[in-house]
């Protein structure tokens, strides 16, 4: 999987950002959001859980960047600052509204599960479901992502000791609650 | 349970929220750029909603300082302080 820090000067973008026509400018501003869109819906769907608020959220994200699109003076904070662009949308959605319950579960049929069991999955995908919006972000932009504390910092507009803060605490929560998991179904078992 | 192993159940756990690209969304954002004369066309041929503090030439700080509708001259002097 690439993360999103690998794409970084990865692909070949050389939009014209500020100055030239109005139509190249359309041009660079549709080249940089195409070559984007899969990565950051995916980040999007994982993030908030639900197809059509992801679609939504990067939507919007993409009317932001482009009212902004003359603002942006650096090549290389292109992906951060779109990144962060994204982020902040779909943090905005996870405060207006409770994340699905459990018991609902992800709009799709989940595919095959190689390295738990399913229930440990389940457990964990309910558990990190209920996290706070913040450190489910700073979750998310770690592991599916691939990005480090650093990279999640700026795209998240935080330290990177809140973003290292954040991601030991709900590891400690995720391993709490498979660690119960564990002691009910080996009591179960019984 | 190791942290490797813990790290791999939250992947595995967040892979099955990721959703495919829906076929719509390449085209809703290309017509972006579109969107925008269009809104702020309606935005300015909206007037301020019932009820709200700001008008369109109001600034945000002006919006803190205006007194809310029906606050008396001694509302506002207590805002003040």
């Amino acid at each position: 999987m690439v993360g999103i820090g690998r794409l970084e000067g990865v692909i070949g973008v050389e939009p014209v950002v500020s100055g030239g026509t109005e139509a190249e400018r359309r041009a660079a501003f549709e080249r940089f959001s195409q070559e984007r869109l899969e990565r950051v819906y995916r980040l999007a769907s994982v993030i908030l859980r639900d197809g059509g608020e992801a679609e939504d959220a990067v939507h919007d994200a993409a009317l932001h960047a482009w009212l902004h699109w003359a603002d942006l003076r650096d090549r290389e904070r292109m992906d951060p600052w779109f990144d962060r662009i994204v982020v902040n949308a779909c943090r905005a959605r996870l405060r207006r509204r409770t994340i699905r319950p459990l018991s609902q579960g992800p709009a799709d049929p989940p595919g095959p599960d190689p390295v738990g069991g399913v229930l440990d999955a389940d457990v964990l995908n309910g558990a990190l479901a209920a996290l706070d919006p913040d450190h489910r972000i700073a979750v998310v932009l770690r592991y599916t992502a691939d990005l480090s504390p650093a990279e999640i910092a700026a795209r998240t507009g935080t330290r990177e000791g809140t973003v290292k803060s954040r991601l030991h605490y709900a590891r400690r929560r995720m391993r709490s609650v498979l660690d119960e998991a564990e002691r009910a179904s080996a009591g179960g078992s019984r | 349970m190791n942290d490797e192993r813990l790290e791999r159940q939250i992947k595995t756990a967040l892979e099955r929220d990721a959703r495919p690209l829906p076929s719509g969304l390449r085209a809703r954002v290309s017509a972006v750029p579109d969107e925008v004369p269009l809104l702020t066309a309606i935005r300015s041929a909206c007037p301020p909603s019932v009820g709200s503090r700001t008008s369109p030439a109001m600034g945000r700080a002006d919006a803190r300082r205006a007194p809310l509708p029906g606050a008396t001259r001694a509302t506002a002097t207590h805002m003040k302080r």
